[in-house]
């Protein structure tokens, strides 16, 4: 019993000296070059590109309010020319 | 040096790189451990310990010193290493070789083919002994136990990353405690008959 518990007790104690573990330096430096990694990786896409892409979607939009509001005008102008030509009749 | 959380995100926000160099040299030892602890083999840990900075890197904005900076980190650590994890196992069920997993056999005190850099070498037969016992732990207590006793967290840093009263921590390692000398027990006398 005696022997079972100095064994256990020793198997216990290795938690007490186990040492933090070194990180090895090459991992150290890659760790480091994250930031300039992560730039690069944005870099990819050049600011040209973002530029074009941002100038299209701007077009387009632009495009769609024009022809929704030149529909909304069309509409609003035959509306008036039947509401004219009915009242005409109903005075016939 | 040490920052407090506020001087940490006035640091982020004034200069994110210099922030980033910051925690890298005060916890990339830290979080090596933490994910050798989890992962229990060295190249695994290697890569996950830069995927964990890469994360942190991209999302040093969203820290916004809710909690302790020890803490975020373990959780973007914890999160990383179950992903890993998962994605480690998720490749070995669709592999043509069937993989035993060795922590699934339970606990027998075989050698775990691992040795902890962090480990005397008059320690390896001994640490692989003990890592198995605390594999065996349940999840709480094993955690507990590790970041306590092999990680060297305070037991108010570990409340706050397991997210439990301090009380509640002392209690879990109580039974963590029992429970690892009644695992060892067993196998001390098993080994023997």
């Amino acid at each position: 019993m005696k022997e079972e518990q100095q064994w256990i007790e020793d198997i216990v104690s290795v938690s007490e000296r186990i040492k933090t573990p070194e990180i090895p330096m090459d991992v150290l430096q890659r760790i480091k070059q994250i930031p300039s990694r992560a730039k690069s990786t944005v870099d990819l896409v050049p600011k040209r590109t973002i530029w074009l892409v941002a100038a299209s979607i701007a077009a387009l939009v632009a495009i769609n309010i024009y022809a929704s509001r030149t529909t909304q005008t069309t509409n609003e102008s035959s509306n008036s020319f039947g509401e004219t030509y009915f009242s005409h009749l109903k005075q016939l | 040096m040490i920052l407090t959380e506020q001087e940490f995100i006035r640091c982020a926000q004034r200069n994110k790189d210099e922030a980033f160099a910051y925690l890298t040299d005060a916890y990339a030892q830290k979080v090596y451990g933490s994910c050798l602890q989890m992962l229990r083999n060295t190249e695994d840990a290697e890569d996950l310990v830069q995927e964990v900075f890469t994360s942190i890197y991209l999302s040093l904005d969203s820290f916004g010193g809710k909690s302790k900076l020890s803490t975020w980190i373990y959780a973007v650590t914890q999160n990383k290493a179950k992903e890993f994890l998962r994605n480690k196992n998720r490749l070995k069920r669709k592999g043509s070789l069937t993989v035993l997993d060795e922590y699934s056999e339970g606990f027998s005190g075989a050698t775990i083919n691992f040795n902890h850099p962090g480990v005397q070498l008059e320690d390896k037969e001994k640490a692989q002994v003990l890592f198995r016992a605390i594999d065996s732990l349940a999840e709480n207590q094993a955690e507990a136990f590790r970041l306590a006793k092999i990680e060297g967290y305070s037991y108010a840093e570990i409340a706050e990353m397991m997210e439990l009263s301090v009380s509640s921590i002392e209690s879990l390692l109580f039974r963590a405690n029992k429970r690892l000398r009644i695992i060892l027990g067993d196998f001390y006398n098993k080994s023997r008959s």
